[in-house]
């Protein structure tokens, strides 16, 4: 294809950066022209993204935008200045009440084993009186019965204060028993312990009982009378009452009688214990030493008392309660912080923030085009309000030089009007002045055949000015179109109508391209008459170009398809053809009037005309390089639904923006 | 004799044989009036048990239907058609087709007495033990006033019906007394006049259940010493008894069975002697027998098992967990022999690994039990079935009911009975259900100058013709 339009700058201004970032990549584009200025946010070609990575990216937008960083910032000085002093209490305040609970645990611990000291001394008086020869223990020794000897125990223990109290031979058989009177003749297996403590006694044993066992706190003494010696036992149970008495008088949550070590007869069992404690503390569980809700629970101190070890509680859950109190108190000081460091975060970046958004929205409105654009004054100072009125001046700049290269450019079009319509003016002319002038002479000669000359003449001169009328019509259709009537148009269709009326088929091939059946394309609201003759234009520009070409190898495609965009459907157009292409030359100028390559043969209004058809639908045009047919590719891109039209905006539609690029 | 008692009172014969008849009566009542001597009035206190308490209280509210001739002294006239028995209450009861039909004659108002035979045979008596007899062989009784007469019928034979109504209280209209004293405040029993025996020469008791602990009673059942005073000893010896459930002797957590320690070695380590001396004063001693010397007489027991050596084999009180194996043992009365005993047996049963669980309550079924058991009368029959009829867990063992024979322990022929009553000790015997431990005497301490104090063939104090000898 040859181009047969000269380019033009009248209307048109070069694409902006946004236009150029946003188009997708054409195949080859030497031109591209749209309807209005929406081209900035609304690319031909858009697909849609998922909902979540598109809220995903918009938040990770605003955290890169200084209004989020602002009130992360301050987020981050709150959350660090409460949380760190909300560590700095806790520890302080734990540390104190772990040093005030270990005093604690020290007093109690003191006051039980003074308690089971002082008990210790009460059972050595009691054994002392017991070796007191006038003592009834004494005065076994003195009876040859046996029975005797045990009714006398169990008559001692009954007078006095003592639980345990029993009389055992050295190879320890037990004698008498008070709390065990039928305990009479067994051997008693503490006799070891006895023996083998060399005179101290430990001062906790498992004393045998009819219902099993319990600890009892013991001591011992040798007697002797008569040639007879016999270890005296005096003891109290600590049971489960003693116990409780114990640990209501010192003030422990806990106590608890364990073995110091499980008897090996027990296998891997735990060790047993004897245990009081407050009513509130792990009711549903049995005490173990080695169980760990106890032992994060209390404080627990532990000393050895002959065969078993007592643990002393001290319930820590208040240290606990207190922890938890002052973390829920910082969280709630914390969440208030928050909220008040986002107001005063979202405050103080409105004020920082809005007049930079401001510049950034008047530099984006102003990198579409619109060159009006200008920041409002604030309340914005310094720095701030001297880049404002920079931007301010620098788009008041841009907009006079737009001005003034619009007007220059518009002389340059008029004048390549001018020039255009002067030079097709002056070729007529020159036939008229030059009929004219034989016409005149014929005349003065008094030619035989004047009236053969002037008919021949005049018939010149009325051609030549139906051709100056030719002329003045199409300019007056190029300046002035018909009023629209969009209706609902099967495009395919009409392709296919003006492809049957301008397209030979003996000489060009013609490949047809677009679903039909139920993918047929929808329809589309446009002026049936301008886009058919918009359509004509293209393709008998097209067949013209091939006319020089080899039978054969004419070959013309026509494509139809619907491609998606941010401002809705569109449906290009292609019209593709094996010619030479566009000149490199006139590649620029293609949609400017008056430019053609057809010489006489053209008005160089053709492809104006296309251009101006389009541009009034809403659409857009571009020329190129055909990838499929190799000669030149011109695309029509046609919303489904049109603009609203000059009368509806209330202005008439903005000169085509013709954009070249090599 | 109460019927003689009462003539004398309201019918003395007048006339010229007057003195004579005085004189008569003087000489026939001298010994009785000697005892009352020297006049009515005074208080005593008596402390039993706490389980005492009851019986001790019926026998001195009510009269007894029936006691034992040998009981009567006298003051009661033999009963007609039950040789062997006296009454106060009862003229004559007779048996008829086969003993399955009793009918008793009465000077009491028929109403009262059948009352209280059906409160007896019933079970509803504090010291009847009837109803336990009949409960141990499943016999029904029906009891009516028929005219002038109680009826008593049986739905097998039943010959001992007049050994059953021993020491039946017979229980006066809404329960009022007819026996030598009369209710005045809880604990406390006053003279009353109108009894079917001789009236009482105290005026007042006092009955309280802080026995053996008391030692400011007069008269003190079962008590912790001997505080010089008179001691009377019941006919009989209490039997302590270990009545071993099913599981408990199958699984023998005192090795009895054991051929090498067994019964020998269990006795020599319960040291029966010892918990008598503790326990009962020296009172008391090892025994291989249920049915204690006076109420059955020298028989055959069964061999006692183990060797010697095994005997001596000291006990230790050796550790166990609480986990250990353990033996449920009830005991149904707070008598400080048989806890000793209990503990006793405790320190046997931890010497072979094993804890007693003691209970003290009314046995489960099945279950093991240490009681102080008496027999409540002197025939061995009665006695045995009265100790099953309380325990029908044995009555299951095959052992024991292979030699049940009710014919012959309800029969007629007091020698059949007794053969039936041996037979069936010994089956309890051999099965090892029954363990007896010892027998201890059942004494009660009277104070000196405390005269007429009697104890019934079943123990308990009887105070009737009591009357203070020091002038209080």
């Amino acid at each position: 294809m040859t181009a047969d339009d000269e380019p033009a700058a009248a209307g048109g201004t070069a694409p902006t950066a946004a236009e150029v970032g946003a188009a997708p990549a054409p195949t080859t584009t030497t031109a591209t022209t749209t309807a209005t200025n929406r081209t900035s946010t609304a690319p031909a070609t858009t697909v849609a993204t998922p909902a979540t990575p598109l809220a995903t990216a918009r938040v990770g937008t605003w955290l890169l935008h200084l209004r989020g960083r602002l009130i992360l910032a301050l987020l981050a000085a709150v959350v660090v200045a409460v949380g760190a002093g909300t560590v700095a209490h806790l520890v302080e305040v734990s540390a104190r009440l772990e040093r005030d609970l270990a005093a604690q645990g020290g007093r109690v611990t003191g006051a039980i084993r003074t308690d089971l000291e002082q008990t210790a001394t009460a059972l050595d008086e009691e054994l002392g009186s017991a070796a007191d020869p006038r003592a009834g223990v004494a005065r076994l020794l003195s009876s040859g019965r046996v029975e005797d000897r045990f009714l006398g125990a169990h008559a001692r223990l009954t007078m006095g204060r003592l639980e345990v109290l029993k009389i055992l031979q050295r190879d320890g058989t037990i004698l008498t028993s008070g709390h065990w009177p039928a305990s009479f003749g067994a051997l008693d297996p503490l006799i070891a312990a006895y023996v083998a403590t060399g005179g101290r006694l430990p001062r906790i044993v498992d004393e045998a009982t009819p219902q099993g066992s319990a600890p009892a706190l013991e001591r011992w003494a040798v007697l002797r009378s008569g040639g007879r010696e016999v270890l005296v036992v005096a003891g109290r149970f600590l049971d489960g009452s003693a116990l409780e008495r114990l640990r209501a008088r010192t003030g422990a949550d806990l106590l608890a009688l364990c073995p110091a070590a499980p008897p090996a007869r027990r296998g891997a069992e735990s060790p047993e214990c004897l245990s009081v404690r407050t009513p509130e503390l792990l009711p549903d569980r049995a005490f173990r030493a080695d169980d760990d809700a106890f032992a994060a629970r209390l404080r627990l101190d532990v000393f050895d008392v002959g065969g078993f070890r007592l643990f002393i509680g001290l319930d820590r859950s208040g240290i606990d309660t207190v922890r938890r109190g002052i973390v829920v108190r910082a969280v709630v000081v914390g969440v208030l912080a928050v909220v008040f460091a986002v107001v005063l975060g979202a405050a103080l970046a409105a004020r920082i923030v809005r007049p930079i958004e401001s510049l950034a929205d008047a530099a984006r409105a102003l990198a579409g085009g619109d060159l009006s654009t200008r920041v409002p004054p604030g309340h914005e100072t310094g720095e701030v309000r001297e880049l404002v009125d920079a931007f301010n001046r620098m788009a008041a700049d841009l907009e006079q030089g737009q001005r003034r290269l619009l007007q220059a450019e518009r002389v340059a079009a008029w004048q390549e009007i001018a020039r255009g319509l002067a030079h097709e003016l002056k070729n007529p002319l020159t036939p008229i002045l030059s009929a004219m002038t034989v016409v005149r002479r014929a005349r003065e000669l008094q030619r035989a055949d004047f009236d053969a000359i002037l008919t021949e003449q005049s018939k010149a001169v009325v051609e030549e000015v139906m051709r100056l009328k030719e002329l003045a019509d199409a300019f007056a259709r190029f300046a002035r179109l018909p009023e629209q009537r969009p209706e609902p148009l099967r495009l395919d269709d009409l392709v296919d109508q003006v492809l049957a009326l301008y397209v030979p088929a003996d000489l060009v091939a013609v490949d047809r391209g677009w679903p039909t059946g139920d993918a047929r394309l929808p329809e589309v609201v446009a002026d049936k008459n301008q886009l058919q003759t918009a359509l004509a234009n293209l393709v008998k520009n097209a067949v013209e170009a091939m006319e020089t070409l080899e039978p054969g190898a004419a070959r013309l495609r026509a494509g139809l398809a619907v491609v998606a965009s941010a401002a809705g459907g569109v449906v290009e157009l292609t019209i593709d053809d094996s010619g030479p292409g566009i000149a490199p030359e006139v590649a620029g100028r293609l949609f400017t009037p008056y430019v053609t390559t057809k010489g006489s043969r053209g008005t160089g209004l053709g492809l104006a005309l296309v251009h101006r058809i389009v541009a009034e639908h809403g659409g857009s045009i571009e020329a190129g390089r055909s990838p499929v047919l190799a000669g030149a590719r011109f695309a029509v891109r046609l919303p489904l639904r049109p603009p609203p039209t000059p009368t509806e905006q209330g202005s008439m539609p903005s000169a085509p923006s013709v954009s070249t690029t090599p | 004799m109460t019927r003689v008692v009462h003539r004398r009172r309201r019918g003395a014969p007048r006339g010229h044989g007057l003195l004579g008849v005085l004189l008569l009566a003087f000489l026939i009542a001298a010994p009785a009036v000697a005892r009352r001597a020297p006049a009515p009035g005074g208080t005593a206190a008596v402390a039993v048990p706490a389980e005492l308490v009851a019986a001790v209280t019926e026998a001195h509210l009510f009269a007894p239907l029936v006691v034992p001739a040998r009981d009567a002294a006298g003051e009661r006239p033999a009963l007609s058609g039950a040789p062997g028995f006296a009454s106060a209450v009862l003229d004559r009861v007779v048996g008829d087709e086969g003993g399955r039909r009793w009918r008793l004659s009465s000077t009491a108002p028929v109403s009262w007495v059948a009352t209280s035979v059906a409160r007896c045979l019933e079970g509803r008596s504090a010291g009847a033990f009837a109803a336990a007899v009949l409960r141990a062989l499943t016999v029904a009784a029906r009891v009516e006033a028929a005219g002038d007469a109680t009826v008593v019928t049986f739905d097998r034979p039943v010959f001992v019906l007049p050994a059953l109504l021993t020491y039946c209280p017979l229980v006066g209209a809404q329960g009022g007394a007819t026996g030598a004293f009369a209710q005045a405040t809880p604990g406390r029993l006053s003279w009353r006049s109108g009894s079917f025996d001789p009236p009482p020469l105290l005026g007042a008791l006092e009955v309280r259940g802080d026995a053996p602990v008391s030692d400011k009673a007069d008269v003190v059942a079962m008590g912790a010493g001997d505080d010089g005073g008179a001691t009377l000893l019941a006919p009989w010896s209490d039997v302590v008894v270990l009545v071993q459930g099913l599981a408990a002797r199958d699984a023998d957590p005192f090795g009895l069975a054991d051929p090498r320690s067994g019964r020998r070695a269990f006795a020599a380590a319960l040291r029966a002697d010892l918990l008598a001396a503790a326990w009962a004063g020296g009172r008391g001693g090892p025994t291989d027998a249920l049915l204690p010397s006076g109420v059955a007489p020298a028989r055959p027991l069964p061999v006692v098992l183990g060797a010697v050596d095994d005997a001596r084999a000291p006990l230790t009180l050796t550790p166990v967990t609480p986990g250990a194996p353990r033996l449920p043992l009830f005991v149904r009365t707070s008598d400080p022999l048989t806890e000793g005993v209990a503990e006793r047996l405790a320190v046997v049963l931890r010497a072979r690994g094993t804890l007693l669980g003691l209970t003290r309550g009314e046995p489960a079924d099945d279950a093991s039990e240490l009681l102080r058991w008496r027999p409540p009368t002197r025939d061995a029959a009665l006695a045995l079935l009265a100790f099953l009829g309380e325990r029908p867990g044995l009555l299951r063992h095959p052992a024991v009911a292979r030699v049940l024979d009710a014919a012959a322990l309800l029969g007629a022929d007091p020698a059949a009975r007794l053969g039936a009553a041996l037979a069936l000790e010994r089956a309890l015997l051999d099965s090892r259900l029954v363990v007896p431990l010892l027998v201890v005497d059942r004494w009660i301490s009277v104070d000196p100058d405390l005269r007429g104090v009697g104890v019934r063939d079943d123990g308990i104090p009887l105070l009737d013709g009591a009357w203070w000898g020091g002038g209080r």
